[in-house]
This record gives structure tokens, C-alpha cells and sequence, in this order.
């Protein structure tokens, strides 16, 4: 019987200003792993890295976190971001723990959003209001994906222009 | 007076994700991806062709999102029908599927769907290897491993020179 399930379950606080602690569990028919990550902002960058094979399938694995402390002070994000993480973690330790790594890291930037949209939204500004200023203060967030395109209907509708 | 029972920790953000592949009668195998965050859910039912490994069909569906309009873009998943679930596949999918005219979320559970279906096809294979009743039916069937794996360097365990490597004489 051909069968395979993944889970990865991703949480983010913010443990004070300037600091996102995120915690990252991966758990499949092969692999438990967990990972602790520690990301200073408004840089965005690692300040601490620990990781954890808990089930594996060689004695070399448990080695691999290992390779963690090398990814500190690295700025998460960038078009060559993950390629790095690939190389450095995946080849050099773990392509899993890389795996969550990276959906690690990915989790950071929204967790900062869900920070501004709680502040922005409980002083009463509208969700139209906030994806307004973000795609006005925010270059990244242009383009990158359909809906925040220039040519969606969202995008034409609140009038932005870039 | 404040509160000093609990230190607040309440998680900003949550993302879990769910992928799953099966065998299907027809000889096919299905991928199934659920995600669930704080700004969105979605999910994604894929089936590839064996042995050739083609998507074959694909649906999904974004059940909840913050901005309303992303609900729309489940079908750039279409563009993946056809496509092979091998070498290249990431950065197809990546500029196929996401990218600025299409869905980044989608595209990243296109790519959990086809590590599910890879990975399904080593389940039996560790299992066996792995289920050694002895050390040294274990330690064979690592040795086997390295000798026989093309993968050098695709890991820890895979490294030229390693404790592992070395103990074993590979």
C-alpha cells in the first residue's frame, strides 16, 4: 500500500519588540522534526537557530541541526533565500529540516503583518484601507502574486498606482 | 494591578499543512494538500499518472483568504496539468503557477503534493531497510545505501568522509 502523510504546523509570537520567536514541527512516516527560531526585525534577520531529529533514519541525522548555527545572521527573504537554505541546511544537514526551515522563515513576514493589521484594525482602520497603505508602503508586496497585481480588480479598485 | 499569573504568549500567526499521497485503483496516485493559516485555507486534490509521474488533473480551492479576490484564483492550477513531477518541477511550478499572475500559496501546495507522492514511493522501501532485525543487518543495509546511492553529498548522511562513511568502510 503506497501511502505517505506530512504534517508541518508553524507558530509565530512576537516576544517582544524587535524579536519573533517561531516554532516549527514537522512530523511524516520518516521524519519528526522540530526547530526553534529566533528573528530579530525590523532586519529580519536569524539571531538564533536550534533544531531537533527526533526520528530519522541514519545515525548521521541527528548530527545535521548542527549546521543551524551557521545560519545565524542570515536576512531571511530575497530571490536567492531558499537556494541558500537548500545548500547550506539541506545539502550540509537535513533537506527536511531545510524544508522546514524555509517554512519557518516564511512564516515571519505574515506574523509581522498580523501584528499591523490587529494594531491597524482595532483603531478602526477597514481591510480596504490597510491592503491600500501596504501596497502603497510596501514594494514587496507589488506584483508578487495575481490578486496584488497591477492589472487585478482589487489593485484598480482601491486605486493604487505603481 | 497588572496580571502576573501567565506571561502572554499568544501565537501571532499559525500555519499548518497537510500532504498526503495514496495509490488509487485505476494504478494512479492522488496527492492531497490542505493548508491552513492565519490569513488563509486552502486545499488541493492532484492525481499523477504512473509511471511517468504526469499531473494528470487538479482542483483546489481557496476556502478563506484576507483579501476576498484570491478566492477567484484557484484555477491557475490548470497550468500544472501536464506537467512532470521530476527535475525542474519547483522552478516550473514556481514561474508557471505562481509569480505575479498566479498563486504563490497554490504553487508551494503543487510542490508539498509532489514531496508527498516522492516521498510515498520510499515509505516501503525504509521501512524494509530500516526493519533489520540485527546491527549488523542494519549496518548492511546502510552500507548498501552509500554504496549504491548515487545522492554524494545530498546530505548529512550522504557526506564523502563521515563517521557513518567511515565506521562502514564505504
Amino acid at each position: 500500500m503506497f501511502e505517505f502523510t506530512r504534517s508541518k504546523s508553524i507558530g509565530v509570537e512576537k516576544r517582544e519588540e524587535g524579536m519573533f520567536l517561531v516554532h516549527g514541527f514537522l512530523d511524516d512516516n520518516v521524519y519528526t522534526i522540530e526547530l526553534d527560531l529566533e528573528v530579530k526585525t525590523p532586519e529580519y534577520t536569524i539571531s538564533s537557530a536550534r533544531g531537533y531529529m527526533k526520528r530519522y533514519t541514519t545515525p548521521e541525522c541527528p548530527k545535521a541541526p548542527s549546521i543551524l548555527d551557521d545560519t545565524v545572521g542570515l536576512e531571511i527573504g530575497g530571490a536567492d533565500f531558499e537556494t541558500k537554505i537548500k545548500k547550506l541546511v539541506g545539502r550540509g544537514g537535513c533537506r527536511h529540516l531545510a524544508d522546514l526551515f524555509i517554512e519557518c522563515c516564511n512564516a515571519v513576514s505574515p506574523a509581522a503583518l498580523q501584528v499591523e493589521w490587529k494594531n491597524a484594525s482595532s483603531g478602526g482602520i477597514s481591510k480596504d484601507d490597510f491592503i491600500r497603505n501596504m501596497l502603497k508602503n510596501e514594494p514587496k508586496i507589488r506584483d508578487r502574486c495575481k490578486t496584488y497585481s497591477r492589472e487585478s480588480a482589487l489593485v484598480k479598485r482601491l486605486g493604487v498606482e505603481w | 494591578m497588572a496580571q502576573t499569573y501567565v506571561d502572554n504568549r499568544i501565537l501571532n500567526y499559525t500555519k499548518n499543512i497537510h500532504a498526503g499521497a495514496e495509490n488509487l485503483d485505476n494504478g494512479n496516485t492522488m496527492a492531497r494538500v490542505r493548508v491552513d493559516n492565519t490569513f488563509m485555507s486552502a486545499e488541493l486534490e492532484m492525481e499523477v499518472k504512473l509511471p511517468d509521474l504526469k499531473i494528470v488533473s487538479i482542483k483546489g480551492k481557496i476556502l478563506r483568504s484576507f483579501a476576498e479576490e484570491c478566492k477567484d484564483n484557484a484555477e491557475v492550477l490548470q497550468r500544472a496539468v501536464g506537467m512532470r513531477v521530476g527535475a525542474g518541477i519547483t522552478r516550473l511550478v514556481k514561474e508557471t503557477i505562481g509569480g505575479s499572475n498566479g498563486c504563490n500559496v497554490l504553487a508551494d501546495m503543487i510542490l508539498e503534493g509532489c514531496n508527498a507522492l516522492i516521498m510515498g514511493f520510499t515509505v516501503d522501501e525504509l521501512e524494509r531497510q530500516l526493519g533489520a532485525e540485527t546491527d549488523e543487518g542494519y549496518e548492511q543495509v546502510l552500507k548498501d545505501m552509500l554504496e549504491n546511492n548515487p545522492r554524494i553529498a545530498s546530505c548529512i548522511a550522504f557526506t564523502e568522509g563521515n563517521d557513518l562513511r567511515k565506521r562502514l568502510g564505504v
